[in-house]
């Protein structure tokens, strides 16, 4: 036997004896009682009295309980066991008291949801903010009539509802949009379906960050009669081609349009959540095709300098940072109740109460 | 040797492979007597120890254990060698000679080697 198959079942066998227990135990103490028996009748034959013949097996044998003890360690799992026995006393206390068990496990979610969500809020904010130059100041704007609120507000709009807005607006210096654009990958195995946007001119100087390989979009790329190209984020990148860097510089043909791939963003890069970016110049003259002219755009501003957002009216609820430092010092203080209240209570219990649960 | 040495495991599960094999099926008591016959007393074997290498035996798949009756008409249960068990008795004592050998040539080469 492999020394593997052989340890495996071995465990198989030791995991077996957890189950009828009392019917092993019974075995065994028969097994040492016709020991004892046959040893007794030997020392008898060899011409001990009865009682010596007895004692002398017994003292052989080094003791019953000792033994049994012996065997049930070697035939079981005494680790899991004792597992086993204190999971079951907890399951006993805590059933004991189910308005406390109620509150304890309510009480661990809030602290565990809220240890979550204080890390989430300072991880964003202090250890890894997005890398999104003046991430500070991006504004998606809403725009809403007077008579509802700001959360009914339009947020999409259509070619030349965004370039009137991108010309009349005071508040952003740069501004730009994207849209959803479905890509048909065809390739020699088959087609793929990639997750793409369309983005307007200046959208790569709109974040600031330079690609991880070969370059992002120049105002060239978005000229009327420039050879098509794209930029890939990195998440599709590596799930879709293994982050294989010689890629770079070749043509895919998306929805029928030879490509060439330009640049590979870094890996927090992830406007629009796309996979895919595409360059598209608005105009408003032009004549879109027809498919196009359904299309809403997102828009996304920059403030300018001195412009605070509530003047920016438009309609953008701010999570201003006595906003965000309350919440974080509320959930703070959850978390800590959370865990300070079952150790007090678990530091309670009475040693002698928790013996007689064994 | 002027104390009874004690039994260490490894070394017992082998004399119980060994007495399986030279004597048959065979019931504990009747393993222990046999080791501590053989070893001409020099071994203080407390006959309790016996039973967890039996059972780590038993699991191992090198022997397996039925109830029967002994010759003066008791129930004990019989003890007997799968053929892993053979096969694992054939390695271990091959194993076990081979280091004897080893260790003494060593204890016994007092030249210093050059």
């Amino acid at each position: 036997m492999k020394p593997m198959w052989k340890k495996a079942c071995v465990w198989l066998r030791r995991l077996g004896a957890l189950f009828h227990k009392p019917q092993r135990d019974a075995e065994f103490a028969a097994e040492l009682e016709s020991h004892l028996q046959l040893h007794i009748e030997d020392n008898l034959r060899a011409g001990m009295r009865p009682e010596d013949a007895r004692r002398d097996a017994l003292l052989k044998l080094g003791g019953i309980e000792q033994t049994k003890e012996n065997y049930r360690d070697r035939r079981g799992w005494p680790t899991l066991e004792g597992l086993l026995r204190d999971l079951r006393f907890s399951l006993r206390t805590l059933w004991r008291s189910k308005g406390f068990a109620a509150v304890s496990i309510a009480t661990l979610g809030l602290g565990i949801g809220a240890a979550t969500a204080i890390f989430s809020v300072v991880d964003n904010v202090l250890l890894s903010p997005f890398p999104y130059q003046d991430a500070g100041r991006l504004v998606f704007p809403r725009i809403h009539n007077t008579e509802k609120s700001p959360g009914e507000g339009v947020q999409g709009y259509t070619a030349a509802e965004f370039l009137e807005f991108a010309e009349a607006n005071h508040v952003f210096d740069r501004i730009i949009a994207a849209t959803e654009d479905g890509l048909l990958y065809k390739h020699g195995e088959g087609t793929e379906l990639f997750y793409g946007a369309r983005v307007t001119p200046g959208t790569f100087e709109f974040f600031g960050m330079p690609a991880l390989y070969g370059r992002v979009m120049q105002p060239s790329d978005y000229a009327p009669g420039a050879p098509p190209v794209f930029v890939l984020r990195y998440k599709a990148w590596v799930e879709q081609f293994n982050g294989d860097v010689s890629i770079l510089n070749k043509t895919f043909v998306l929805n029928g349009t030879p490509r060439t791939l330009i640049g590979i963003m870094p890996p927090r890069f992830a406007w629009y959540g796309a996979d895919v970016f595409i360059p598209e110049k608005l105009s408003r003259g032009e004549k879109a095709g027809a498919a196009d002219s359904q299309k809403y755009w997102f828009m996304l501003g920059h403030l300018k300098p001195g412009v605070s957002s509530q003047q920016a009216e438009s309609g953008v609820t701010e999570y201003d940072p006595l906003t965000l430092a309350a919440t974080t010092l509320l959930l703070t203080f959850t978390a800590a109740i959370a865990c300070w209240i079952p150790a007090r209570r678990a530091a309670r219990v009475d040693p002698m109460v928790a013996l007689r649960y064994e | 040797m002027g104390d009874k040495t004690d039994v260490w495991q490894g070394t017992l599960a082998l004399m119980i492979l060994k007495t399986l094999e030279t004597l048959g099926p065979l019931h504990g008591y009747g393993i222990a007597r046999r080791i501590e016959q053989i070893s001409g007393d020099l071994l203080s074997l407390n006959y309790g120890t016996l039973y967890p290498a039996l059972l780590k035996l038993e699991q191992e798949g090198s022997i397996e254990s039925e109830w029967g009756v002994s010759d003066n008409n008791r129930k004990a249960k019989y003890y007997k060698l799968t053929r892993a068990g053979r096969r694992q008795l054939e390695r271990e004592a091959r194993d076990w000679q081979q280091a004897q050998a080893i260790l003494a040539k060593f204890l016994s080469a007092t030249e210093p080697s050059t």
